[in-house]
Protein backbone atom coordinates (compact mmCIF):
# COMPACT_ATOMS: atom_id res chain seq x y z
CA UNK A 1 0.00 0.00 0.00
CA UNK A 2 1.20 3.62 -1.17
CA UNK A 3 2.02 6.05 1.56
CA UNK A 4 -0.33 8.21 -0.70
CA UNK A 5 -3.44 5.41 -0.06
CA UNK A 6 -2.73 4.86 3.42
CA UNK A 7 -2.46 8.77 4.32
CA UNK A 8 -5.51 9.08 2.21
CA UNK A 9 -7.35 6.09 4.27
CA UNK A 10 -6.49 7.54 7.46
CA UNK A 11 -7.16 11.30 6.81
CA UNK A 12 -10.94 9.50 6.52
CA UNK A 13 -10.90 9.15 9.85
CA UNK A 14 -9.85 12.83 10.78
CA UNK A 15 -13.39 13.99 10.98
CA UNK A 16 -14.55 11.90 13.75
CA UNK A 17 -10.90 12.75 15.22
CA UNK A 18 -12.32 16.08 15.23
CA UNK A 19 -15.85 15.34 16.09
CA UNK A 20 -14.39 13.94 19.76
CA UNK A 21 -12.34 16.99 19.84
CA UNK A 22 -14.71 19.76 19.27
CA UNK A 23 -17.89 17.67 21.40
CA UNK A 24 -15.15 17.01 23.97
CA UNK A 25 -14.27 20.86 24.22
CA UNK A 26 -18.21 21.70 23.95
CA UNK A 27 -19.11 19.72 26.72
CA UNK A 28 -16.47 19.76 29.62
CA UNK A 29 -15.63 23.48 29.12
CA UNK A 30 -19.12 23.81 30.74
CA UNK A 31 -19.10 21.06 32.67
CA UNK A 32 -16.00 22.09 34.28
CA UNK A 33 -17.09 25.42 35.17
CA UNK A 34 -20.27 23.40 37.25
CA UNK A 35 -17.97 20.94 38.76
CA UNK A 36 -15.40 23.95 40.15
CA UNK A 37 -18.11 25.45 41.45
CA UNK A 38 -19.65 22.85 43.62
CA UNK A 39 -16.02 21.77 44.09
CA UNK A 40 -15.92 25.18 46.14
CA UNK A 41 -19.76 24.82 47.35
CA UNK A 42 -19.75 26.30 51.07
CA UNK A 43 -21.59 22.41 51.64
CA UNK A 44 -18.95 20.42 52.85
CA UNK A 45 -20.86 17.43 51.69
CA UNK A 46 -21.09 19.11 48.12
CA UNK A 47 -17.42 19.93 47.95
CA UNK A 48 -16.77 16.55 49.55
CA UNK A 49 -18.42 14.42 47.01
CA UNK A 50 -17.01 16.92 44.57
CA UNK A 51 -13.75 16.41 45.27
CA UNK A 52 -13.86 12.70 45.62
CA UNK A 53 -14.89 12.50 42.00
CA UNK A 54 -12.44 14.42 40.71
CA UNK A 55 -9.93 12.60 42.64
CA UNK A 56 -11.40 8.88 40.81
CA UNK A 57 -11.16 10.70 37.12
CA UNK A 58 -7.48 12.53 37.21
CA UNK A 59 -6.31 9.76 39.19
CA UNK A 60 -7.41 6.41 36.82
CA UNK A 61 -6.71 5.92 33.53
CA UNK A 62 -8.64 7.79 30.64
CA UNK A 63 -9.07 4.80 28.95
CA UNK A 64 -10.36 2.60 32.05
CA UNK A 65 -12.60 5.50 31.89
CA UNK A 66 -13.63 4.96 28.42
CA UNK A 67 -14.01 0.99 28.71
CA UNK A 68 -15.80 1.82 31.81
CA UNK A 69 -18.72 4.31 30.12
CA UNK A 70 -18.33 1.85 26.71
CA UNK A 71 -19.12 -1.72 28.32
CA UNK A 72 -20.54 -0.74 31.74
CA UNK A 73 -23.94 -0.22 31.11
CA UNK A 74 -23.62 -4.12 29.03
CA UNK A 75 -21.77 -5.94 32.38
CA UNK A 76 -24.10 -3.86 35.05
CA UNK A 77 -27.51 -4.14 33.69
CA UNK A 78 -27.33 -5.90 30.41
CA UNK A 79 -27.70 -2.93 28.12
CA UNK A 80 -26.92 -3.04 24.56
CA UNK A 81 -23.76 -1.62 23.73
CA UNK A 82 -24.40 1.36 21.75
CA UNK A 83 -23.64 1.06 17.90
CA UNK A 84 -22.66 4.51 17.59
CA UNK A 85 -19.35 4.84 19.20
CA UNK A 86 -18.78 8.26 19.40
CA UNK A 87 -21.76 8.91 21.97
CA UNK A 88 -19.71 6.92 24.67
CA UNK A 89 -16.30 8.07 23.40
CA UNK A 90 -17.49 11.51 24.15
CA UNK A 91 -19.44 11.42 27.55
CA UNK A 92 -16.23 9.66 28.93
CA UNK A 93 -13.96 11.94 27.35
CA UNK A 94 -15.87 15.04 28.21
CA UNK A 95 -16.47 14.29 31.85
CA UNK A 96 -12.81 13.42 32.43
CA UNK A 97 -11.68 16.48 30.78
CA UNK A 98 -13.98 18.24 33.02
CA UNK A 99 -12.60 16.90 35.86
CA UNK A 100 -9.10 18.80 34.68
CA UNK A 101 -10.44 21.69 33.69
CA UNK A 102 -12.81 22.54 37.18
CA UNK A 103 -8.86 22.28 39.08
CA UNK A 104 -7.93 24.47 36.72
CA UNK A 105 -11.13 26.86 36.71
CA UNK A 106 -11.28 26.86 40.71
CA UNK A 107 -7.35 27.61 40.52
CA UNK A 108 -8.32 30.63 38.87
CA UNK A 109 -11.19 31.86 40.63
CA UNK A 110 -9.17 31.32 44.07
CA UNK A 111 -6.40 33.70 42.68
CA UNK A 112 -8.75 36.72 42.04
CA UNK A 113 -7.86 39.46 44.40
CA UNK A 114 -10.45 39.50 47.02
CA UNK A 115 -11.01 43.50 46.35
CA UNK A 116 -12.79 42.66 42.89
CA UNK A 117 -15.34 41.03 45.06
CA UNK A 118 -15.64 43.78 47.22
CA UNK A 119 -15.96 46.49 44.82
CA UNK A 120 -18.64 44.47 43.24
CA UNK A 121 -20.24 43.98 46.52
CA UNK A 122 -20.19 47.95 47.33
CA UNK A 123 -21.16 49.16 43.73
CA UNK A 124 -24.72 46.84 43.91
CA UNK A 125 -23.97 43.96 41.73
CA UNK A 126 -25.76 40.37 43.16
CA UNK A 127 -23.46 36.86 43.22
CA UNK A 128 -24.09 36.04 40.20
CA UNK A 129 -23.62 39.51 37.91
CA UNK A 130 -20.33 39.58 39.77
CA UNK A 131 -19.22 36.10 38.69
CA UNK A 132 -20.62 36.65 35.43
CA UNK A 133 -19.45 40.37 34.57
CA UNK A 134 -16.43 40.88 36.74
CA UNK A 135 -14.69 37.45 38.26
CA UNK A 136 -15.24 34.83 35.54
CA UNK A 137 -13.68 37.40 32.29
CA UNK A 138 -10.48 37.58 34.56
CA UNK A 139 -10.84 34.22 35.66
CA UNK A 140 -10.49 33.38 31.64
CA UNK A 141 -7.80 35.28 31.21
CA UNK A 142 -5.59 34.06 33.73
CA UNK A 143 -6.56 30.16 33.08
CA UNK A 144 -5.77 30.10 29.35
CA UNK A 145 -2.26 28.73 29.41
CA UNK A 146 -3.41 25.89 31.60
CA UNK A 147 -6.42 25.72 29.20
CA UNK A 148 -3.94 25.20 26.14
CA UNK A 149 -1.85 22.71 27.85
CA UNK A 150 -4.96 20.66 28.33
CA UNK A 151 -6.67 21.23 24.95
CA UNK A 152 -2.71 19.95 23.06
CA UNK A 153 -3.47 16.93 25.48
CA UNK A 154 -6.59 16.40 24.29
CA UNK A 155 -5.51 16.32 20.50
CA UNK A 156 -3.27 13.30 21.31
CA UNK A 157 -5.67 11.82 24.07
CA UNK A 158 -7.94 11.24 21.10
CA UNK A 159 -6.22 8.28 20.02
CA UNK A 160 -7.51 6.68 22.71
CA UNK A 161 -10.75 6.40 20.91
CA UNK A 162 -9.18 3.28 19.59
CA UNK A 163 -9.37 1.02 22.44
CA UNK A 164 -13.70 1.01 21.69
CA UNK A 165 -12.72 0.59 17.95
CA UNK A 166 -14.33 4.21 17.30
CA UNK A 167 -13.08 4.37 13.45
CA UNK A 168 -10.98 7.75 13.99
CA UNK A 169 -7.43 8.43 12.67
CA UNK A 170 -5.64 6.28 14.55
CA UNK A 171 -8.09 3.60 14.99
CA UNK A 172 -7.04 3.04 11.26
CA UNK A 173 -3.81 3.99 11.09
CA UNK A 174 -3.59 1.21 13.73
CA UNK A 175 -5.99 -1.00 11.44
CA UNK A 176 -3.49 -0.54 8.44
CA UNK A 177 0.08 -0.86 10.36
CA UNK A 178 -1.88 -4.28 11.88
CA UNK A 179 -2.62 -5.67 8.14
CA UNK A 180 0.37 -4.07 6.16
CA UNK A 181 3.10 -5.01 9.02
CA UNK A 182 4.35 -1.34 8.59
CA UNK A 183 5.49 1.35 10.79
CA UNK A 184 4.52 4.07 8.35
CA UNK A 185 1.01 4.78 9.29
CA UNK A 186 1.94 5.49 12.67
CA UNK A 187 4.56 7.84 11.38
CA UNK A 188 1.60 9.66 9.41
CA UNK A 189 -0.40 9.77 12.64
CA UNK A 190 2.05 11.29 14.19
CA UNK A 191 2.73 13.97 11.90
CA UNK A 192 -1.44 14.32 11.71
CA UNK A 193 -1.52 14.96 15.65
CA UNK A 194 1.44 17.39 15.42
CA UNK A 195 -0.24 19.62 12.45
CA UNK A 196 -3.27 19.48 14.54
CA UNK A 197 -1.63 21.14 17.45
CA UNK A 198 -0.05 23.52 15.72
CA UNK A 199 -3.16 25.03 14.64
CA UNK A 200 -4.38 24.66 18.12
CA UNK A 201 -0.89 26.70 19.32
CA UNK A 202 -1.88 29.16 16.28
CA UNK A 203 -5.71 29.66 17.61
CA UNK A 204 -5.01 29.93 21.29
CA UNK A 205 -2.29 32.16 20.84
CA UNK A 206 -4.68 34.02 18.90
CA UNK A 207 -7.42 34.42 21.89
CA UNK A 208 -4.58 34.44 24.31
CA UNK A 209 -3.34 37.81 22.33
CA UNK A 210 -6.73 38.75 21.73
CA UNK A 211 -7.13 39.63 25.94
CA UNK A 212 -3.40 41.51 26.42
CA UNK A 213 -5.22 44.80 26.20
CA UNK A 214 -5.23 44.61 30.13
CA UNK A 215 -2.67 43.58 32.60
CA UNK B 1 -29.98 65.92 59.43
CA UNK B 2 -28.67 62.47 60.90
CA UNK B 3 -27.28 60.55 57.68
CA UNK B 4 -25.57 57.76 60.00
CA UNK B 5 -25.95 56.58 63.41
CA UNK B 6 -24.43 53.89 64.65
CA UNK B 7 -24.58 52.46 68.73
CA UNK B 8 -22.28 50.31 70.27
CA UNK B 9 -20.74 48.36 67.75
CA UNK B 10 -18.31 45.90 68.71
CA UNK B 11 -16.82 43.13 66.56
CA UNK B 12 -14.02 40.35 66.82
CA UNK B 13 -12.05 37.87 65.15
CA UNK B 14 -11.57 34.91 67.03
CA UNK B 15 -10.38 35.79 70.58
CA UNK B 16 -9.82 39.23 69.02
CA UNK B 17 -11.56 42.28 70.44
CA UNK B 18 -11.28 44.85 67.61
CA UNK B 19 -14.34 47.35 68.15
CA UNK B 20 -15.13 47.34 71.57
CA UNK B 21 -17.93 49.61 71.66
CA UNK B 22 -18.35 52.57 68.90
CA UNK B 23 -20.71 55.25 68.81
CA UNK B 24 -20.20 57.62 65.75
CA UNK B 25 -22.71 59.94 64.08
CA UNK B 26 -22.37 61.55 60.62
CA UNK B 27 -24.98 64.84 59.50
CA UNK B 28 -25.78 65.35 56.13
CA UNK B 29 -22.77 67.56 54.34
CA UNK B 30 -20.77 66.36 57.31
CA UNK B 31 -16.74 65.82 56.88
CA UNK B 32 -15.91 62.75 59.12
CA UNK B 33 -12.36 61.86 59.54
CA UNK B 34 -11.34 58.42 61.69
CA UNK B 35 -7.44 58.55 62.61
CA UNK B 36 -5.17 56.03 64.82
CA UNK B 37 -2.50 53.46 64.63
CA UNK B 38 -3.19 50.52 63.06
CA UNK B 39 -4.60 47.84 64.40
CA UNK B 40 -7.09 50.40 66.02
CA UNK B 41 -10.24 49.22 64.63
CA UNK B 42 -10.80 52.45 62.00
CA UNK B 43 -11.03 50.09 58.52
CA UNK B 44 -13.39 47.66 60.44
CA UNK B 45 -15.55 50.13 61.24
CA UNK B 46 -15.60 51.30 57.92
CA UNK B 47 -15.96 47.88 56.33
CA UNK B 48 -18.79 47.72 58.62
CA UNK B 49 -20.93 50.47 57.98
CA UNK B 50 -20.17 49.99 54.14
CA UNK B 51 -21.58 46.18 54.46
CA UNK B 52 -18.70 44.16 53.73
CA UNK B 53 -18.11 43.29 57.20
CA UNK B 54 -20.76 42.14 59.51
CA UNK B 55 -21.13 43.26 63.44
CA UNK B 56 -21.26 41.58 66.33
CA UNK B 57 -24.00 43.64 68.09
CA UNK B 58 -24.85 47.28 68.31
CA UNK B 59 -26.92 49.22 65.95
CA UNK B 60 -26.87 51.04 62.50
CA UNK B 61 -29.19 53.61 61.28
CA UNK B 62 -28.38 54.59 57.56
CA UNK B 63 -30.45 57.08 56.04
CA UNK B 64 -29.47 56.67 52.27
CA UNK B 65 -27.35 55.39 50.14
CA UNK B 66 -23.77 54.61 50.75
CA UNK B 67 -20.26 54.69 48.62
CA UNK B 68 -16.71 53.30 49.25
CA UNK B 69 -13.38 54.23 47.58
CA UNK B 70 -10.71 51.76 48.65
CA UNK B 71 -7.14 51.63 49.30
CA UNK B 72 -6.29 49.60 45.98
CA UNK B 73 -8.89 51.37 44.29
CA UNK B 74 -10.37 47.62 43.42
CA UNK B 75 -11.10 48.84 39.08
CA UNK B 76 -12.43 46.37 37.26
CA UNK B 77 -9.35 45.72 34.86
CA UNK B 78 -11.35 43.69 32.01
CA UNK B 79 -12.84 47.29 31.68
CA UNK B 80 -12.13 50.75 29.94
CA UNK B 81 -12.50 54.00 32.64
CA UNK B 82 -15.79 54.74 31.29
CA UNK B 83 -17.00 50.93 31.13
CA UNK B 84 -16.13 50.70 34.89
CA UNK B 85 -18.19 54.04 36.16
CA UNK B 86 -21.01 53.65 33.16
CA UNK B 87 -21.85 49.87 34.08
CA UNK B 88 -22.62 50.04 38.12
CA UNK B 89 -24.88 52.88 37.11
CA UNK B 90 -26.99 50.95 34.85
CA UNK B 91 -26.73 48.29 36.46
CA UNK B 92 -27.78 49.50 39.99
CA UNK B 93 -29.53 52.80 39.00
CA UNK B 94 -31.17 51.38 35.53
CA UNK B 95 -29.98 54.49 34.08
CA UNK B 96 -29.62 54.32 30.29
CA UNK B 97 -26.10 53.90 28.24
CA UNK B 98 -26.52 57.40 27.54
CA UNK B 99 -27.66 58.88 30.71
CA UNK B 100 -25.02 57.08 32.36
CA UNK B 101 -22.28 58.03 29.82
CA UNK B 102 -22.89 61.38 30.58
CA UNK B 103 -23.08 61.41 33.99
CA UNK B 104 -19.62 59.98 33.68
CA UNK B 105 -18.26 62.04 31.40
CA UNK B 106 -19.28 65.21 32.71
CA UNK B 107 -17.35 63.55 36.31
CA UNK B 108 -14.65 62.04 34.69
CA UNK B 109 -14.13 66.39 33.01
CA UNK B 110 -14.78 67.72 36.46
CA UNK B 111 -11.32 65.24 37.79
CA UNK B 112 -9.56 66.66 34.51
CA UNK B 113 -9.35 62.60 33.54
CA UNK B 114 -11.60 63.08 30.12
CA UNK B 115 -9.16 61.99 27.53
CA UNK B 116 -8.90 58.88 30.11
CA UNK B 117 -12.37 57.65 29.35
CA UNK B 118 -10.53 54.76 26.54
CA UNK B 119 -8.08 53.85 28.62
CA UNK B 120 -7.54 51.00 30.41
CA UNK B 121 -6.71 51.03 34.86
CA UNK B 122 -3.32 49.23 33.88
CA UNK B 123 -2.87 52.20 31.50
CA UNK B 124 -2.83 55.24 34.45
CA UNK B 125 -1.11 56.12 37.42
CA UNK B 126 -1.83 54.89 40.85
CA UNK B 127 -3.79 58.49 41.36
CA UNK B 128 -5.27 58.24 38.56
CA UNK B 129 -6.96 55.35 39.24
CA UNK B 130 -7.78 56.15 42.83
CA UNK B 131 -9.74 59.48 41.30
CA UNK B 132 -11.21 56.76 38.47
CA UNK B 133 -12.66 54.58 41.41
CA UNK B 134 -13.79 58.16 43.27
CA UNK B 135 -15.87 58.78 40.00
CA UNK B 136 -16.79 55.67 39.94
CA UNK B 137 -18.42 55.51 43.37
CA UNK B 138 -19.80 59.47 42.42
CA UNK B 139 -21.63 58.15 39.57
CA UNK B 140 -24.20 56.46 41.55
CA UNK B 141 -24.93 59.40 43.61
CA UNK B 142 -23.90 57.93 47.48
CA UNK B 143 -25.40 60.21 49.94
CA UNK B 144 -22.51 59.35 51.99
CA UNK B 145 -18.93 58.67 50.68
CA UNK B 146 -16.94 56.08 52.54
CA UNK B 147 -12.73 56.18 52.21
CA UNK B 148 -10.34 53.44 53.17
CA UNK B 149 -7.08 54.94 53.68
CA UNK B 150 -7.29 55.99 50.25
CA UNK B 151 -3.97 57.43 49.19
CA UNK B 152 -2.12 54.70 51.22
CA UNK B 153 -1.52 52.84 48.51
CA UNK B 154 0.07 55.51 46.34
CA UNK B 155 3.88 57.21 45.50
CA UNK B 156 3.86 59.89 47.85
CA UNK B 157 4.14 62.08 44.46
CA UNK B 158 0.87 60.89 43.80
CA UNK B 159 -1.41 61.18 47.21
CA UNK B 160 -1.82 65.26 46.52
CA UNK B 161 -4.03 65.00 43.10
CA UNK B 162 -6.49 62.60 45.38
CA UNK B 163 -6.34 64.56 48.41
CA UNK B 164 -6.99 67.58 46.52
CA UNK B 165 -10.30 65.82 45.05
CA UNK B 166 -11.63 64.99 48.36
CA UNK B 167 -11.08 68.30 48.99
CA UNK B 168 -12.65 69.50 46.05
CA UNK B 169 -15.89 67.16 47.12
CA UNK B 170 -15.47 68.41 51.10
CA UNK B 171 -16.15 72.03 49.39
CA UNK B 172 -19.16 70.75 47.76
CA UNK B 173 -20.53 69.75 50.80
CA UNK B 174 -20.23 66.19 50.13
CA UNK B 175 -20.64 63.84 52.89
CA UNK B 176 -17.63 61.73 53.69
CA UNK B 177 -16.37 59.52 56.09
CA UNK B 178 -12.32 59.26 55.66
CA UNK B 179 -10.25 56.83 57.34
CA UNK B 180 -6.76 58.40 57.00
CA UNK B 181 -3.00 58.14 57.95
CA UNK B 182 -2.66 61.58 56.35
CA UNK B 183 -3.46 63.94 59.14
CA UNK B 184 -2.61 67.03 58.16
CA UNK B 185 -4.95 66.43 55.22
CA UNK B 186 -7.06 65.50 57.63
CA UNK B 187 -6.99 68.40 59.79
CA UNK B 188 -7.59 70.78 56.48
CA UNK B 189 -10.94 69.20 55.14
CA UNK B 190 -12.66 67.43 58.07
CA UNK B 191 -15.63 69.09 60.29
CA UNK B 192 -15.12 66.46 63.12
CA UNK B 193 -11.88 64.09 63.64
CA UNK B 194 -12.41 60.99 65.84
CA UNK B 195 -9.00 59.09 67.16
CA UNK B 196 -9.86 55.13 67.61
CA UNK B 197 -7.33 53.06 69.41
CA UNK B 198 -7.52 49.55 70.39
CA UNK B 199 -11.00 49.25 69.31
CA UNK B 200 -12.19 52.26 71.17
CA UNK B 201 -12.86 55.68 70.60
CA UNK B 202 -10.41 57.58 72.54
CA UNK B 203 -11.00 61.08 71.93
CA UNK B 204 -13.19 63.33 69.29
CA UNK B 205 -14.40 66.25 68.38
CA UNK B 206 -13.47 69.26 65.83
CA UNK B 207 -10.13 68.97 64.34
CA UNK B 208 -9.08 72.39 65.82
CA UNK B 209 -8.85 70.66 69.37
CA UNK B 210 -7.53 67.18 68.08
CA UNK B 211 -4.92 68.14 66.79
CA UNK B 212 -4.09 71.47 68.20
CA UNK B 213 -3.86 71.48 71.93
CA UNK B 214 -5.25 67.85 72.98
CA UNK B 215 -5.24 67.18 76.73
CA UNK B 216 -5.33 63.47 75.89
CA UNK B 217 -2.24 61.45 76.55
CA UNK B 218 -2.61 58.79 73.91
CA UNK B 219 -3.69 60.98 71.13
CA UNK B 220 -0.85 63.37 71.68
CA UNK B 221 0.99 60.30 71.70
CA UNK B 222 -0.03 59.14 68.11
CA UNK B 223 0.31 62.24 67.19
CA UNK B 224 3.76 63.19 68.32
CA UNK B 225 4.75 59.29 66.92
CA UNK B 226 3.34 60.70 63.81
CA UNK B 227 5.35 63.91 63.16
CA UNK B 228 8.54 62.26 64.73
CA UNK B 229 8.15 59.80 61.66
CA UNK B 230 8.76 62.61 59.04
Amino acid sequence: MSLLTMTGLMAQGLGRTCAIFFLTLLFSLPLGLIVALLRMSKSKIVSGITRFIISILRGTPLMLQLLAVTYGPYYLFGLSISRNKLIPVVIAFAINYAAYFAEIYRGGIESMPVGQYEAAKVLGYNKTQTFMKIILPQVVKRILPSVTNEIVTLVKDTSIAFTVSYQEMFTIGKQIANSQTSFVPFIVAGVFYFIFNYLVDIGMGQIEKSMQYYK
Amino acid sequence: MVLLKANEITKAFGDTKVLKGVNIEVDKGEVLSIIGPSGSGKSTLLRILTGLETKDSGDIEINGTTGLVFQQFNLFPHWSVLKNIVDPQINVLHRSKEEAEKVAMNLLTKMNLDNKADSYPCELSGGQQQRVSIVRALALNPDILFFDEPTSALDPELTGEVLKVIKQLAEEDTTMVIVTHEMNFARAVSDYVVFMDGGFIVEEGAPEEIFGNTSNERTKRFLQNYQSKF
